[in-house]
Order: C-alpha cells, then sequence, then structure tokens
C-alpha cells in the first residue's frame, strides 16, 4: 500500500511540477508592461489562476501579488504534505521551520535598521496559522529581548541566545545570527535525512541539500574574500560545518589562498567536475549566486524526473517552487523599475 | 477532359461610356480583366487611380446592417437609384442606430455596474442601519471595503489602535467589512489598512436606507433598466421589420457600384479614351461582344488566347457534371497551365475506383450515399458530392464482394442469375482471393502508372517538347523501361517464356536508362534544334546529380508499383474489421446488444475506413498520377463580378 501511495504522491507531485511556468509563459511575462499586466496574465493564463481567481487584477498591489504567489506554492507543498505518510512529512515540517528562519532574520535584520513596525507589513498571513512560532507576537518585537522572548519556548532560543547584544557589544550581529540559525537548521535537517529508512532516499537527500550546503560555502567565500575583502579568519567563521563534495580540506585551501585564481578553480571543481555541468564563463564568476541557482535547478529537475523516493520529489519540487518564485519577483521588480526585458531575462533561472 | 477555351478581348471606347462599360462587364460574370500591358501605355495612356466615392456610403450600410443583425444578401435593386433622398436616408438611419446602439451600452454599462453595487451591498446585509448615515458621519471616518483573508488574520496586531473593523462576510479568499476610526486618526487607520491590502468600495450615491432596503432598490432600478433596454430594442426590432427589405436594396446597389469603380484600376486612359483587356470564355464571347452593340462608342476586338502574347490566358475547367466534384482536388493541388488538359475527370474516375475497391459494402455504401446527399443538401459541402460518386462505386464493389454490412457472401443469387455465380461474389477474405486482390491491385497500379506515363507524352508533344516526352523518365525512355520489365516479368512469371536475352536488355532497359541519364543534354539539344527562338533557361547537366537522379528513378519504378498494394491492403482490412464486428455480435447473439452492436461497428467502421479510404486514394492521386505529368502553375479564371454575400465562395 505504501509503494503505491508513495507513487501516487510522487505522480501528483510531477503533476504540479508540469503546471509550473513555461519558457514562453516567462516570455510573455517579461513583455509585460505593468504589475497589474502581469496579474493579469499570471490569472488568464497560468496555473495561478485559482489563488488569483477573485482578485482584482487592475487594482492589486505589488506586495500582495508575490504573497499570492507564495501562498499558491505554499498551498501546493500542504496539498502533498495531505497525503505524505508521518515518516515523510518531517520534510514538510523543515519547510515550515525554514520559513520560521526567514521571518525571524527579517525581524532581526529590522530591529538592526530600527524599524521593527515594517515586519507586519511583509508578514505572509498564511503563515501565521501554520508556524510554531507566534508570528503576530513576533512582529511586536521592538528589541532583541522582546524577540528573545517571544521565541522562549522554541529551539531557537538558545540559538539566538548567544547573540544577545551586551553592554560591551550593544549592536546585533545579524551575520552571525544568520550563520547560527542556517547552522542550526540544517543540523536538524542532516539528522532527519540520516533517519530515513532507505539509502538510495538518504543519498539523494544528502546530495540535494550538500549541495545546497556547498553552494552556500562557496558563495560566502567568494562574498567576504571578493567583496568584503575580509580576512581568513572572518572567511572561516561564515562557512557552515558541513562538508559534502567540497572538503574541509580544499575549503580551507580556498580561503588561505592569496589570488583568486584558487577560488575559481575550486568552483570550476565544483561545477563542472562534480555536477557535469558546463565550465563557468569568466563573465558568471560575478554573478556566482544566479550561477548556482541554475546549478541547484538542474540537479532538483533530474530528481524531480528521476528520483523514486517521495521525500527527494518533494523536497526537489519545493527547491523549484522557490526558483519559480524567486523568477516572478525578479519579473515584478524588473518590470517595476523599467529593466529591459533582456537584462530580466538574462537573470532568470529556467 | 478540357480546359475552356479563351479569348482575348480589347475593349476601347469613349471615358464617358467607361462606367456603363464596367457595369455590363461586371454583371455579365464571364470577363476576366487583366492589366493593360505597357505598350498601351507608351501612347501616353495612363491608369486610373481615383479614390472610391461609394465606401463611405458602403462602410455606413455595412455598419447598419451589422448593428441590425441583418445578413448582407441579394435583394434585387433594379428600381431603385442612388439619388440624394436615398444617401440622406442611410445617413439618417446611420445616425439613429448609432444613438440607439450607444443608448444600449450605456444601459448595459449602468445595469452592470449596478449589479456589482448590488454584489457589494449584499457583503453588508448583516448591517441593520442606514448605509448614508454611516458613510455621512461627522467625527468618525467609516469605510466599506474587503481584505484578503490572510490580512484580516494579521489585522489583530493593530488591537491597540484607535480603530474597530467590523467583519460582515467572508469567503475562502477575502472578508468584507468595515472599519471606523476617529477622523483625527483616519490617515494612520488608512495606512495601516493599505499594509493590510484593504479594498476600499465607494457606496454609490443611488444607494439608499438599510442594506436590506438597498438590495431591493437597486434590483427595482436595474429591473427599471432592464426594461428601457428591452423598448429600445424592440423599437430597433421594428425598424428592421420595415425597412430591412429597402436596406438590402440599397446595399446591393452601393455594393454594385462600389465594386464595379474598383475594377477601373483594371482600365487605361488617355486622350479622351479608355482600354481594358481581359479574357472571355470562347463560347460566350459572341453573347459578350453583342452586349455593346447598343454603345456605339464602344468598340470590342477579340482574339484567340493564342494570338496574345502579352497575357498567360487563365485556366477555367471544364468537367462533365459526373467528375465535376473531383475539380476541387485539381483547385487544391493546383490549376493545370492553359495548355495542359483538364485531370479532373481522370482522377475522379481513378478515386472512385480505388475508392470503390477499399471500402466494397453494399449497405455502407447506401449509407455514405445519403451522408453524401445530406452533406451537400445542408452544407452545400461539394464533399458531399464525392461522396455520393464514390459512394456508387463502393455499392457495385461490394456487389462484387458479396458484402453488406459486414456480412459476407451474399448476393450469389443474383450473380447466378447473370452466369457469373462461378467468380462472384468475391469473398476477399478467403485465403487464395486475399492474394488475387493484392495482385489486382498491383496491376491497377501499374495500369495507372503507365497511362499517367502515356498522357505526359501526349502532354510534351503537344507542347512541343519533344525532348521531355522522348527521354524524360515519365515519357517514352521511362515507359519502355517500366513496361518493358513488366512484361518481360509477367511472361517469365505466368508463360515462363524468358525473354530477358541480352538483346532485349541492352533495347528496352539499358539504353532507355542510358537515355534517361543524359535526358537533359538530350533534351536541350533537340529543343534548340526544334525552337530556335526559345528563350527558356536550357537546364545544365551534372553526371553527378543525373546518377543520383537515376538511381532515384529506378527505385520509384518499383516503390510507386507498390505503393498500389495498399488498395488491396485497405480493403483486406475493411473486410477484417467487419468480421470483427459481426464476432462481436454474434457474441451477444439473441439479445438486444446485438443489433446495437452492428449498427455501432458500422458507424464506426464507416467514419474510420471511410476517413482512411478517402486519404489513401487521394494519397495515390497526388503522388502517383499528379508527378507524372501535372504541372499546377495555371491562373484561375476569376471573371470581375459583385459578391453580394458575406464569406460567399
Amino acid at each position: 500500500m505504501s509503494i503505491f501511495s508513495d507513487n501516487s504522491v510522487i505522480a501528483k507531485t510531477r503533476t504540479m511540477y508540469g503546471n509550473m511556468l513555461k519558457s514562453k509563459q516567462y516570455e510573455d511575462l517579461i513583455m509585460c508592461k505593468s504589475v497589474p499586466d502581469i496579474a493579469a496574465y499570471l490569472k488568464n493564463h497560468t496555473t495561478y489562476s485559482t489563488i488569483l481567481n477573485n482578485v482584482n487584477e487592475v487594482t492589486i498591489h505589488r506586495g500582495q501579488l508575490e504573497v499570492l504567489i507564495k501562498k499558491q506554492a505554499f498551498e501546493n507543498y500542504s496539498k502533498i504534505y495531505h497525503y505524505l505518510n508521518n515518516n515523510e512529512n518531517a520534510m514538510f515540517k523543515m519547510i515550515i521551520e525554514e520559513f520560521e528562519i526567514l521571518e525571524i532574520l527579517r525581524m532581526i535584520l529590522l530591529l538592526k535598521a530600527n524599524n521593527p513596525s515594517e515586519f507586519i507589513v511583509s508578514l505572509p498571513g498564511f503563515l501565521i496559522s501554520k508556524c510554531r512560532v507566534n508570528l503576530l507576537e513576533l512582529a511586536k518585537a521592538r528589541s532583541f529581548d522582546d524577540l528573545l522572548e517571544c521565541l522562549n519556548n522554541t529551539h531557537y532560543y538558545k540559538v539566538l541566545l548567544k547573540h544577545k547584544p551586551t553592554y560591551e557589544e550593544p549592536k546585533i550581529n545579524y551575520i552571525s545570527c544568520e550563520h547560527s540559525m542556517y547552522s542550526h537548521f540544517f543540523k536538524r535537517l542532516f539528522n532527519i535525512i540520516n533517519h530515513k529508512s532507505k539509502k538510495s532516499e538518504r543519498m539523494e537527500l544528502n546530495r540535494l541539500t550538500g549541495t545546497r550546503l556547498d553552494i552556500l560555502n562557496i558563495c560566502n567565500i567568494y562574498r567576504e574574500k571578493v567583496l568584503f575583502k575580509s580576512n581568513p579568519g572572518q572567511i572561516k567563521s561564515r562557512i557552515f560545518p558541513f562538508f559534502r563534495s567540497l572538503t574541509k580540506d580544499k575549503i580551507e585551501e580556498a580561503i588561505s589562498s592569496s589570488s583568486s585564481d584558487q577560488l575559481n578553480k575550486l568552483m570550476q571543481d565544483l561545477f563542472s567536475n562534480n555536477y557535469k555541468i558546463n565550465k563557468i564563463s569568466e563573465t558568471e564568476v560575478y554573478y556566482i549566486e544566479n550561477y548556482a541557482s541554475r546549478l541547484k535547478n538542474k540537479l532538483c529537475k533530474h530528481y524531480l524526473h528521476l528520483s523514486n523516493n517521495v521525500s527527494t520529489v518533494f523536497y526537489a519540487f519545493y527547491v523549484l517552487s522557490q526558483i519559480e518564485i524567486s523568477n516572478l519577483i525578479y519579473i515584478i521588480e524588473g518590470i517595476r523599475y523599467k529593466v529591459s526585458p533582456n537584462e530580466i531575462k538574462s537573470l532568470l533561472i529556467k | 477532359m478540357s480546359i475552356d477555351k479563351m479569348s482575348f478581348v480589347n475593349i476601347v471606347g469613349k471615358i464617358s461610356d467607361l462606367d456603363e462599360t464596367l457595369v455590363r462587364t461586371v454583371q455579365c460574370e464571364m470577363f476576366h480583366p487583366e492589366n493593360v500591358e505597357n505598350d498601351a501605355k507608351i501612347d501616353g495612356f495612363t491608369n486610373l487611380s481615383e479614390p472610391n466615392p461609394y465606401t463611405d456610403v458602403l462602410n455606413k450600410i455595412n455598419q447598419i446592417l451589422f448593428m441590425l443583425n441583418i445578413k448582407p444578401r441579394f435583394e434585387d435593386y433594379h428600381s431603385l437609384e442612388l439619388d440624394d433622398g436615398n444617401c440622406r436616408f442611410v445617413d439618417e438611419v446611420f445616425k439613429k442606430i448609432t444613438s440607439d446602439t450607444n443608448e444600449i451600452s450605456k444601459l448595459n454599462v449602468m445595469i452592470d455596474l449596478m449589479n456589482q453595487s448590488l454584489l457589494q451591498i449584499k457583503h453588508m446585509s448583516k448591517l441593520s442601519v442606514n448605509i448614508e448615515n454611516i458613510f455621512k458621519a461627522k467625527y468618525v471616518d467609516v469605510r466599506f471595503g474587503r481584505m484578503p483573508i490572510d490580512s484580516y488574520l494579521k489585522s489583530s496586531y493593530f488591537s491597540n489602535k484607535l480603530f474597530f473593523f467590523l467583519p460582515l462576510d467572508k469567503s475562502k479568499d477575502f472578508c468584507w467589512g468595515i472599519y471606523i476610526t476617529p477622523i483625527k486618526y483616519s490617515t494612520e487607520t488608512y495606512n495601516c489598512f493599505k499594509s493590510l491590502y484593504f479594498e476600499e468600495y465607494c457606496i454609490p450615491d443611488y444607494v439608499r436606507g438599510t442594506p436590506q432596503f438597498a438590495i431591493s432598490n437597486i434590483e427595482a432600478q436595474i429591473e427599471e433598466e432592464k426594461t428601457n433596454l428591452e423598448h429600445i430594442k424592440s423599437s430597433i426590432d421594428a425598424f428592421k421589420d420595415k425597412n430591412s427589405k429597402h436596406l438590402l436594396q440599397l446595399y446591393c446597389k452601393v455594393k454594385m457600384l462600389h465594386d464595379t469603380f474598383e475594377y477601373r484600376k483594371f482600365a487605361v486612359v488617355g486622350r479622351k479614351k479608355f482600354h481594358i483587356n481581359g479574357f472571355v470564355p470562347h463560347s460566350n464571347i459572341n453573347t459578350f461582344v453583342k452586349m455593346f452593340d447598343d454603345m456605339s462608342g464602344v468598340v470590342v476586338e477579340s482574339l484567340s488566347a493564342e494570338e496574345n502574347n502579352s497575357h498567360t490566358p487563365p485556366v477555367k475547367l471544364k468537367t462533365c457534371w459526373l467528375f465535376k466534384p473531383f475539380e476541387m482536388y485539381v483547385e487544391t493541388y493546383g490549376l493545370p497551365r492553359y495548355k495542359d488538359l483538364n485531370p479532373s475527370s481522370y482522377i475522379g474516375l481513378v478515386y472512385c475506383i480505388l475508392f470503390g475497391i477499399m471500402f466494397g459494402d453494399v449497405g455502407q455504401g447506401i449509407v455514405l450515399f445519403i451522408t453524401g446527399l445530406l452533406v451537400w443538401k445542408l452544407k452545400k459541402n461539394v464533399i458531399g458530392l464525392i461522396l455520393t460518386r464514390c459512394s456508387v462505386f463502393s455499392v457495385l464493389c461490394g456487389l462484387a464482394y458479396g458484402s453488406c454490412f459486414g456480412f459476407e457472401g451474399l448476393f450469389s443469387n443474383f450473380w447466378r442469375m447473370i452466369g457469373l455465380g462461378s467468380i462472384f461474389p468475391f469473398n476477399i477474405l478467403e485465403s487464395t482471393n486475399s492474394m488475387k486482390i493484392l495482385m489486382f491491385s498491383l496491376i491497377l497500379g501499374v495500369a495507372i502508372i503507365i497511362i499517367s506515363m502515356i498522357i505526359n507524352i501526349f502532354l510534351n508533344l503537344k507542347n512541343h517538347k519533344i525532348g521531355n516526352a522522348l527521354f524524360s523518365n515519365n515519357g517514352l525512355a521511362g515507359l519502355t523501361v517500366y513496361g518493358g520489365s513488366l512484361i518481360a516479368m509477367i511472361l517469365m512469371i505466368v508463360l515462363s517464356i524468358n525473354v530477358f536475352n541480352p538483346i532485349f536488355i541492352v533495347c528496352a532497359i539499358v539504353f532507355p536508362l542510358f537515355v534517361i541519364f543524359f535526358s537533359k543534354p538530350l533534351s536541350n539539344a533537340i529543343d534548340k534544334k526544334l525552337n530556335n527562338n526559345n528563350k527558356e533557361k536550357l537546364e545544365k547537366f551534372n553526371a553527378i546529380d543525373a546518377s543520383f537522379d537515376m538511381v532515384d528513378i529506378i527505385l520509384s519504378y518499383f516503390s510507386n508499383t507498390l505503393s498500389f498494394l495498399r488498395v488491396g491492403g485497405l480493403a483486406l482490412s475493411h473486410a477484417a474489421l467487419m468480421l470483427v464486428v459481426i464476432k462481436f455480435a454474434h457474441m451477444a447473439a439473441g439479445t438486444l446488444l446485438n443489433p446495437i452492436i452492428i449498427i455501432i461497428g458500422n458507424v464506426f467502421v464507416i467514419g474510420l475506413e471511410g476517413l482512411m479510404v478517402s486519404i489513401q486514394a487521394l494519397r495515390l492521386i497526388f503522388y502517383e498520377i499528379f508527378s507524372r505529368f501535372y504541372n499546377s502553375d495555371g491562373k484561375p479564371f476569376k471573371p470581375a463580378k459583385v459578391v453580394f454575400e458575406k464569406n460567399s465562395k
């Protein structure tokens, strides 16, 4: 029975993937002239028609449109979650945790910028009832202490407590908070993955998450080294202590190297050799995050098409949905700020 | 198998007679106009290029007909003159109908707006106070609208602000309600609700009283506007009933004048004279010339089409009534050249024979005949007429197969009666007969290919293309190779006479193939010698191209012949499909299902096989026949005429 139900969930997920935006639809969207045009197109020609059905596309606000797009994706995960058995739905819970972390980190950033009242404006309402963190209480936080008090009964409390501003260090260190929160998240995620009964499932999920970590680490090194000119000690503190394709030695070698060539070589190794994709070009090095997303996109599509494990297919679908959301946000922002269609197109990950 | 002979006509006349001349040429519907060539223009003649004075009035009448929903059609207009009175009438009707249509649009917009308001007010139905009293409050700001349900969840965040939100109605996605806030905090509250994506609805002035009262009031207003709408529509309908005939007459008159004026572009004028050139079918030339007898200022000169060098004569197919519907297939492929022949009858006959062999069933043939008649009567579609012709052959072949609605072995008494009982009925599913039907289709294919080659030789000789007639793969050389090989094979297989001796091989195969290989230089040489004035560009000979062509030609002799095997194959598959239907019916013998299975099975086979057979027969004609002799460069005969009906052919 389990095998059959797994297959039906996989089929359902692949059907949802089949309804995702196609190249032609992206091209049509890029040619839209305004946010209402985008909303009208999504309402009339795409799978977003369900969520936008009762919305007046002429008066819709950009923020509202973005929230609705995210809500549609979330409803898709929820539909799949509905069919998952207890062993599999841990992955869904981790997705919710990631949303929680994103919202907590957004609040920390707003506290740092002394503008916490803005939090409520962008808070996705659909998360309020799903998250274990009381997001409405979190929205009321006006200091780091308030934030900690709100998270008192959650496992995030201990993680953030050590970053509480002190008399000596009164400023909030956002980067450290982000690093700790994601380290904590990956630790819990790997723990769930390693308790999976099927070997192939463990392997696939490890590869998907491991790639994500490798990409995060390499982007962090690149950002710190090339853009912020940080010293090796600072860079090491930004590295997530989970090593997959990129071994600890390789990372340390890249951090300690004096030239950027070493870093480029490392990226070439990671992208070209490990994942069998085209060599990274000189110009693409400067758009490393976009290139990394392309890699993630390729890997997830591979697993979504070929894997027989529900968790893998579900997680791959989740990542691909997030990529679609970011594509749509690129388009919305691009059209809002009159960016040329070609430039928007170059940012899209398909 | 002929193409209507054409006469070239040159009409010369006084410029004052131009309009009348054009009216007569258009009304007779037998004159195919051509642009006057440069030699006439050199003498100071120029083309006429004036704006059409009837365009405006025709547009107006077209719009009137469209707005009144009158389908444009012919109505006798000969008693009508397009005088000032009628032009004024068109203007007045246009104004009236436009204003009525605008009024209808306005009313429709108003009804839509009221319906939308009604929809919103219904969300307020929980309130039991006067709406205008709430919204006219002096010290508080009250706004009605909706917000996404997610935002409603977030609204509790603002619990410490000085406003309250009263939810009135909820759906899956939205929450409708009103918020009330002191005037002092109006802007701050507005910003809070803006961040919650609150969409405000302005309550129109006509909404008064409690929501329940307002709803009934708006519903009454909608009804009132609908009555007004109906009133205008009925007045338009009354006008339409009274004037539709007169409007159609006006339309036809103006359309005739407009379209006739358009043909002025074919005329050249100069020295107070005009010239119009064109073609008229030779059989109508006397009638055409006599038409202008009473116009002393107009002279009609006619020449045979061959005598005119400046224009290619148009092609008007002339086919007997039996095969006339098959002109459609010829036109689809492209018309033949003026000097070639009309293949409609030939392909019609071949199509019917092939169809009959592949779809031989008396009962189904009768069904097809009735279907064809209905299609023609109801839809005026030529396919219907083609079906009636094919179905006759289907019935004849069905008689030969002894098949009716899938029941085999019938009509044996009929065949015995006429003394052919030893041959017919010919049950094609019997193992010996299956092979015979396949052999027969091959022989039929060979005959068709040979006839097509002979037609090609005849046409090339007729058009003085001796090279092509003698040396091409579909000419005499090709016929010798193809026919010679087949005759030799038949002699060897049937009569055990081996004629494949060196002399035969050299004369009937090697030499003709050698000629085909060098067909281009040979044709060029012979055509050059026979037609000294021929300015056609000669084709260059390339040995490599010729070698590849040779392989293709030899292979195509085999493949094109074998292609006809499908005729036998489809005849067998038709019989086999019906066998399956009858087997299924037998399984349900004695029950109500039996006739149902037979009926559904027959309908299915008629639909599926009918389509397949039609396509395959057409494929054989286009590929195996037309490719051998047919040139589709013909120019269609398009007589000047006025088309009154929209989309009419």
